[in-house]
């Protein structure tokens, strides 16, 4: 006899956000299904934008997506409770509350459940991705390189081959795209209506959790696109260049006195410059093993060009590590500074070509001894004038 | 679909006053309610949902208003206290400032009052 299908609540709030909720929701019926049963449900907060509301239900019918518009603005903390009463009235073993301005993976069930699974401790899975507050996974351009459904899933699938079900320890939760179990959610409770129009709100949630003895976990293995802010801004409740509401921040600040210790222990801790480490390595990788790699012998190709392609930067002079860079990510090719380190990095994976961009060192070494790797030489003007 | 506006709805069976805390009582049971599976059943059920919630979210509210209250006319009062007290113990402390300070001024004013007729003595002797 086999085990009924778990299911999940993926819930996504709303508030205006046309030029990106197609977007969304194509990205959401992409997910796979394969293990779980999976109900999607858009809660419109009134948005006041006009028409904005016919044409979101009209879009969600086409997608065969549930959706509600609230009589009136609720404010984040309450449309958010919405999700998870419903999650709760309807029996959903997990519920996604998702903001709309975000690409999910394919993997998101598969690998955020895996994660909550993992340990019966864990009260809730944040997902990970270049904009989820002090968790980020850095990016030069997130959102000229990531919007991409293809380029989700190849990041997601690559981050997941490398991190698994692993679950971070974090100080809280974003809601952006955090999964919580049933069992968690009717422990709980829900999000804490005084703070208001939003922001702190799964803060608080979170470190209530704790107190109750859950872990409060972030996914490396489930990257999101998240644009951020999509919703805040529309709705005022953040001036251009603020991230949080300060009266929210000071609830958090007498209810929990050493978050913010907790906070500060954890950034000066090493795990997240491994993640990032890990995590882009694990991506760059991943990508070249795919569609293969480039080096690039000097300052070119400038930061910026290429960005669909993977590119490792060496020195001329045979100074400083290699850098590999690949849709935004970066990261530093740690065991030497030659081409030799380059191709351990890529796990013994030789270049598709070496272009020799700048004379030096490192270029004299390579048309000395190019080996089988195909080395195209740029410096075609005198070395001094 | 068995799932409308009214059947999970509180009851009038609902205590006017009661403990309030951001779980609210859930069910137990693990057993889902019926799925909506249209969009009218589906907004239906949510629009109960969110009336049964709206009313708890009031009446959490109006408990802390009620709580906030009550903690503001107790500080208020501690205030108004505490202001009294700095100010008796202002007065007493000027006092005692002044007390101390009187045998120096009277001698001050002695040695002036005595510079005075010494100079005015002077005067008449020359």
């Amino acid at each position: 006899m086999t085990a009924p299908r778990r299911r999940v609540l993926l819930g996504i709030t709303a508030y205006n956000g046309r030029e990106f909720f197609e977007r969304t929701l194509e990205s959401a019926k992409q997910i796979d299904t394969t293990s779980f049963d999976l109900e999607i449900a858009v809660f419109d907060d009134a948005s006041p934008e006009p028409g904005f509301a016919e044409w979101l239900a009209e879009r969600c019918a086409a997608h065969g997506i549930f959706y509600y518009r609230t009589p009136r603005n609720l404010g984040i903390v309450r449309n958010v409770n919405l999700v998870l009463l419903y999650a709760r009235d309807q029996g959903h073993d997990f519920a996604i509350i998702s903001n709309s301005d975000v690409v999910y993976p394919a993997n998101l069930l598969d690998g955020l459940v895996a994660v909550a699974d993992s340990d019966e401790t864990i009260g809730s899975v944040t997902a990970w991705s270049s904009n989820v507050s002090v968790y980020s996974l850095p990016n030069s351009r997130p959102d000229e390189l990531l919007t991409e459904q293809s380029v989700v899933n190849e990041v997601s699938t690559a981050l997941n081959a490398h991190f698994g079900t692993a679950a971070v320890d974090i100080p809280a939760g974003i809601s952006f795209c955090l999964l919580v179990p049933r069992r968690v959610l009717l422990e709980v409770g829900l999000m804490d209506p005084v703070f208001g129009r939003g922001y702190c709100e799964e803060t608080d949630w979170t470190l209530r959790s704790k107190a109750c003895g859950y872990r409060i976990a972030l996914a490396p293995g489930v990257f999101t696109f998240h644009a951020g802010q999509g919703s805040t801004l529309a709705a005022g409740l953040l001036g251009h260049g603020e991230t949080t509401v300060p009266a929210n921040e000071a609830i958090i600040g007498m209810r929990y006195p050493l978050f913010r210790g907790q906070v500060e222990a954890f950034l000066n801790s090493s795990t997240l410059d491994e993640l990032h480490l890990w995590g882009a390595s694990a991506i760059i990788v991943a990508a070249a093993r795919e569609r293969g790699y480039r080096v690039d012998v000097g300052s070119l190709p400038r930061e910026g060009a290429f960005d669909d392609q993977v590119r490792v930067t060496l020195n001329a002079h045979g100074t400083g590590a290699p850098v590999a860079r690949y849709r935004g990510f970066e990261v530093p090719v740690i065991g030497g500074q030659g081409l030799a380190a380059v191709v351990s990095f890529f796990a013994g994976q030789e270049p598709a070509e070496v272009l020799l961009h700048e004379s030096g060192q490192t270029r004299d070494l390579l048309l000395r001894s190019r080996g089988g790797v195909r080395v195209v030489d740029h410096v075609a003007y005198p070395e001094r004038v | 679909m068995s799932g409308g506006p009214s059947s999970g709805a509180p009851t009038d069976t609902t205590p006017p006053i009661r403990e309030v805390t951001m779980t609210d009582p859930v069910e137990t049971t693990t057993a889902p309610a019926a799925s909506p599976t249209t969009q009218a059943s589906f907004t239906e059920r949510v629009d109960g949902l969110s009336l049964e919630q709206a009313l708890i979210d009031f009446e959490v509210a109006n408990a802390r208003v009620v709580d906030l209250t009550h903690r503001l006319t107790d500080l208020n009062r501690e205030l108004l206290e505490l202001r009294s007290e700095h100010e008796r113990l202002r007065i007493a402390h000027n006092s005692s400032l002044a007390r101390r300070a009187a045998p120096k001024l009277a001698v001050e004013a002695g040695a002036h009052q005595a510079l005075r007729v010494a100079r005015a003595v002077k005067r008449r002797l020359r």
